[in-house]
């Protein structure tokens, strides 16, 4: 790509940054604009541009683009995966529901963490063996390759979609409030921005914006953690004591509370686990590696930088309670904390380490939502181009050129989609949304998965009919739910009184794709299910997959 | 399916293969299960369990280590099945390859 037309698009976004900066300062006076968090911000855009321009210069073909060249080790793509958990609303989100529910908050992070040891154990290296770009492509390896994939990428586009709204709600909200742009601003900026990754640097920008970016993340809390625990003399058992004192939910603060209370209700949080191993974007980045062997390492590597993370920010969780209790800058004179619920981190990194590291904190909350939306994107526009226009509409015969124009043209359409939607849903509290993309990929991306992997009977009917249905059931429920139907629609009593609906419709899914397949008597399901001999040596040895990554 | 995938499909290292790793699997895939679900069933049904101080008069609660245990389990449970492939399994794959390629040359 010309470096003059990254360079002239980098000047308008600092250019609009100044500028808005400078109108949300000339209406409130009283605000002083962090001149470090500012700087902070713009070095890592800039930064994020360069990596952008250096990888657009190496991207040659499709596998540059959908995989990164398959050239990411173990370690950078453990990294990428660790770096696509560690959200803003998995720092910013779990150390507010640490702050104000406390124990809570770490149950909840545990879902996240779980749900790597099952990726690893169930499809890390057999979806490096069967597939190329996409988890569909895994689906569709013996089946009728149209049915099944047209259903599983407008799944994934779903379920992504979902999130992103999820993602850049949150991201405008924040950018808000940590630099005082108005919100129409800031989400278009974070739109602009993960275009600009996604169309010109694919997945290999993707990829090292991740990388980058799960690094500073981690660096960041680990500081925030050490100078934290340093106030009490390292010594857990003096915190928790102050902890106990000053929240006012006393002792009952470091106990279970409110999210595990009936068996139904914590079975269908326990099973999320397996949502968090069906989210497309993340299941794309087991084709960034060599080999199965590599796929297993990186897995081995963001579980440990996951696990790290998520205990981490229950430390700064906890340590915001005791720091920020006796601050009252940090307070409305209601007495509650300024910039709501996600806000705690920000508050606890000001408070110990002043404006610089609250600058450094601030722009490291926003390349992670950057971050997370550009691989949000690749992976939507990977379904529409991969998926549904070159081996759907072109019977897998598409040139090559027509086909990564297709996956730039989705990006674009998403990335203004994503800033549409976040609009119009900007005063909407959007918490569920996350859960409930996650929810949908638990009740059919993850059955669909471990049908075709592991089960010979699958056969196209199946995995379409059944798929179908138990994404419409999903779907209906969460709308029933009471997050939707009461807080929503504003409906006095929920239809469906549970918050997560897989305790029913995973089983649900795996009964209707088992139903629809055995009564199944097609010509054509006999050879699919003939074929599950093939993929399976396929899966558990990589033959076949070796000369295929060879031959590009 | 072709020649070489008959060959690996007829060879009993391949099948001891398979055998043996699913085994591995399915004992780490249980454990990670039998984790999280047995801390969110005693959470419910116990949870005063999870109020008992570390030690007599201390603030912090059994339920924090725990809590943490759980949270790094995973982390062992994936670090020994990466050693043990490592070991195992990826020398056991390239033989298995290698006996299915060298007869199809002959």
């Amino acid at each position: 790509m010309p470096i003059s037309r990254c360079s002239a698009v980098f000047v308008t976004v600092v250019l609009t940054c100044y500028s808005s900066l400078a109108f949300a300062q000339g209406q409130t006076q009283t605000t002083t604009v962090n001149v470090a968090a500012i700087s902070m911000f713009l070095l890592v855009i800039a930064s994020t541009l360069v990596i952008t321009w250096w990888a657009a210069r190496r991207i040659r073909n499709r596998t540059d683009y959908y995989a990164a060249g398959g050239n990411i080790s173990g370690l950078q793509n453990g990294l990428a995966i660790a770096g696509d958990y560690m959200s803003a609303g998995g720092f910013l989100g779990m150390s507010g529901l640490v702050y104000f529910s406390g124990y809570d908050g770490l149950i909840f992070c545990m879902t996240s963490v779980l749900g790597m040891p099952i990726i690893l154990f169930m499809f890390a290296e057999k979806l490096r063996n069967l597939g190329e770009y996409t988890f569909v492509d895994v689906v569709s390896f013996r089946l009728s390759d149209s049915p099944v994939r047209v259903f599983a990428s407008c799944c994934s586009l779903v379920v992504v979609v979902i999130y992103l709204v999820g993602q850049t709600v949150g991201a405008g909200k924040l950018i808000e409030l940590l630099f005082e742009i108005p919100y129409v601003y800031s989400v278009s900026l974070v739109g602009l921005l993960m275009g600009i990754y996604v169309v010109f640097g694919g997945m290999l920008a993707t990829t090292w914006v991740q990388i980058i970016k799960a690094m500073l993340i981690l660096l960041g809390v680990t500081y925030m953690v050490l100078v934290l625990l340093a106030l009490f003399d390292f010594n857990f058992e003096t915190l928790f004591t102050q902890v106990v004192e000053v929240h006012k939910a006393g002792k009952s603060v470091l106990l279970p509370g409110g999210y595990l209370t009936d068996p139904v209700s914590t079975i269908s949080f326990c099973l999320l686990i397996f949502g968090v191993a069906g989210l497309p974007h993340v299941l794309m980045r087991f084709f960034t590696v060599a080999d199965a062997q590599e796929a297993r390492k990186s897995m081995f590597y963001a579980t440990c930088f996951i696990s790290y993370f998520y205990l981490l920010t229950f430390v700064v969780g906890v340590g915001a309670i005791v720091v920020l209790a006796d601050q009252a800058i940090y307070f409305d004179e209601a007495g509650k904390i300024i910039g709501g619920v996600n806000m705690p981190a920000i508050h606890l990194a000001h408070a110990l380490g002043g404006d610089y590291f609250l600058g450094f904190i601030s722009a490291v909350a926003f390349a992670t939502i950057l971050a997370v939306v550009a691989g949000l994107t690749i992976s939507a526009a990977s379904a529409v181009s991969h998926d549904l226009y070159a081996n759907v509409i072109c019977k897998g015969k598409p040139s090559e050129k027509t086909e990564l124009l297709i996956s730039r043209a989705t990006v674009i359409a998403v990335g203004v989609l994503a800033v549409i939607l976040g609009i119009v849903f900007q005063y909407e509290n959007i918490a569920f949304l996350n859960a409930f993309a996650i929810c949908i990929a638990a009740s059919t991306n993850f059955p669909l998965l471990v049908m075709a992997i592991y089960w010979q009977g699958l056969t196209t009917r199946g995995a379409v009919n059944g798929g179908i249905i138990s994404f419409a059931v999903t779907l209906c429920l969460l709308v029933m739910s009471p997050a939707v139907w009461v807080n929503v629609l504003g409906y006095e009593q929920a239809l469906f009184p549970y918050r997560f609906p897989t305790v029913f419709t995973l089983p649900l899914a795996f009964f209707l794709i088992w139903w629809f397949s055995i009564t199944d008597k097609s010509a054509r399901a006999d050879s699919e299910r003939s074929a599950y001999k093939s993929q399976f040596i396929r899966a558990e040895t990589g033959l076949g997959a070796q000369t295929q990554t060879a031959s590009h | 399916m072709n020649k070489t995938e008959e060959r690996i499909w007829s060879n009993p290292k391949f099948q001891n293969l398979v055998r043996s790793r699913n085994r591995f699997l399915s004992l780490l895939f249980a454990l990670t299960l039998i984790s999280f679900f047995g801390f969110a069933f005693i959470a419910i049904f116990a949870p005063a369990i999870f109020g008992i101080p570390l030690w007599q008069g201390a603030a912090t609660p059994v339920g924090v280590p725990f809590g943490v245990i759980v949270m790094t389990l995973p982390c062992l449970l994936t670090g020994i099945y990466m050693i043990g492939a490592n070991l195992r399994f990826d020398s056991q794959i390239e033989e298995i390859l290698r006996d299915a390629e060298s007869v199809s040359e002959e």
